[in-house]
């Protein structure tokens, strides 16, 4: 390095130092990326922790639902609840729930759900009647966009109930369900995640499900 | 640059009009498109099941292990659909033209009426669509219940018609049981 372009910290008198301050530099440089890696590591986990406890937010899907019926009835809505649990909120209330005596059933029931979302909304003042055909169009609409089919719709005077389903669902292992019920001013949006096959070993070994214990349908 | 534009435009149309007669070439012969319904003014019952294949397939591979006929039986079905639209002062002439519109649709389309019940209040319509003896590709029930209600079911699919008697036994669905014994009679 040519005298008059020293860094600081360097002395010109000194031949060594140059050495010195490089090595400096390498024995420097670990540090940050050991601190770049600690941010990292702790976004990383800060995002796995969102992804997995639902971060007790509702999800995109549920939000578009919510919107979509909001919006079309052009109404006030007040929020009473709007809760998201995850993978890992669950799986903690699975472990804590293990010290629990459960029913068999409601153990079976819990461990196939995978997350869960719910919202509930008041409307806010006295309003005109809601238009449930108009309701459930738009929520039709915003859900198709994003790839859900409506498997039921039930519409009465005060009640408007909707579920939806992926239309590229495959596996019953991992089935993801939205539902709109509207039950005169109060709205519930929720939605789910859950492994059927446990539920269905359930339902089909419940005495209701045999001839026996089934009563006919009858037009 | 603006012809390149033109033959795009001109591309995407033809593959659009391709595709929606493609689509509708290829709506399975048991498929009858009853419209869109709407609701009754007053208020009254309105309810509307759709199930596509995807979700029949994924039950009946649940259905495997405990219901082995059951699940063939769902294996062979393409959709369910189920409309109940309640009767109002403002609907009933309009739905009871519908099922009268549709009946002749389907008469004039080759499928045959099994089940004609007619008591005072009620009118019940079950229409099949055959192909031979070997399956039953769709099934067609209408229901007007007097002030009540209006029913239009499609069942698609490729039933064997042995089967649809067996579920109805054994889930004591008396509208099936008529269906499997109507089949057999043939």
């Amino acid at each position: 390095m040519p005298w008059g372009r020293e860094r600081w910290g360097e002395t010109p008198s000194s031949p060594d130092l140059p050495w010195t301050g490089i090595r400096a530099r390498e024995y420097a440089r670990p540090t940050r990326t050991c601190a770049r890696l600690k941010i990292g590591i702790a976004l990383v986990l800060a995002l796995l922790c969102v992804a997995l406890t639902g971060c007790f937010r509702v999800s995109s899907d549920v939000r578009v639902l919510r919107d979509s019926v909001m919006n079309s009835a052009a109404a006030d809505w007040n929020e009473k609840i709007e809760i998201g649990v995850g993978a890992l909120t669950l799986n903690l209330a699975r472990a804590g729930l293990a010290f629990v005596d459960l029913d068999a059933e409601a153990r079976t029931a819990l461990q196939s759900v995978r997350g869960a979302e719910v919202g509930v909304y008041q409307l806010r003042h006295r309003h005109k009647p809601l238009k449930h055909s108009a309701m459930l169009s738009a929520a039709d609409k915003a859900m198709a966009s994003r790839g859900w089919d409506r498997i039921v719709g039930v519409m009465s005077q005060r009640e408007l109930v909707a579920i939806y389903v992926r239309n590229d669902v495959r596996s019953a292992r991992n089935v993801k369900v939205c539902l709109l019920a509207l039950n005169g001013r109060e709205m519930v949006v929720a939605s789910a995640r859950s492994n059927l096959e446990p539920l269905m070993e359930l339902a089909f070994n419940r005495p209701e499900w045999h001839p026996t214990g089934r009563s006919g349908i009858h037009f | 640059m603006k012809q390149f534009t033109r033959h795009t435009l001109m591309l995407a149309v033809i593959s659009a009009l391709a595709t929606t007669g493609i689509c509708a070439e290829n709506a399975p012969p048991g498929y009858i498109d009853f419209g869109k319904f709407s609701p009754p003014a007053s208020g009254g019952e309105f309810v509307e099941v759709h199930i596509k294949s995807n979700l029949i397939s994924m039950v009946a591979r649940l259905a495997e292990k405990h219901e082995p006929e059951v699940a063939e039986l769902l294996r062979g079905l393409h959709l369910v659909r189920v409309n109940v639209i309640g009767l109002d002062d403002g609907n009933r002439a309009e739905m009871e033209k519908r099922v009268k519109k549709l009946r002749s649709e389907l008469d004039a389309q080759g499928w045959e009426r099994i089940v004609t019940a007619q008591k005072k209040d009620e009118d019940v319509g079950v229409y099949l669509k055959t192909r031979g003896e070997e399956a039953v590709e769709g099934v067609v029930v209408t229901v007007i219940q007097g002030n009540h209600e209006a029913v239009f079911i499609n069942i698609v699919g490729n039933i064997k018609p042995e089967k649809i008697a067996v579920i109805g036994e054994r889930f004591n669905i008396e509208p099936l049981k008529k269906i499997g014994q109507a089949v057999e009679k043939k």
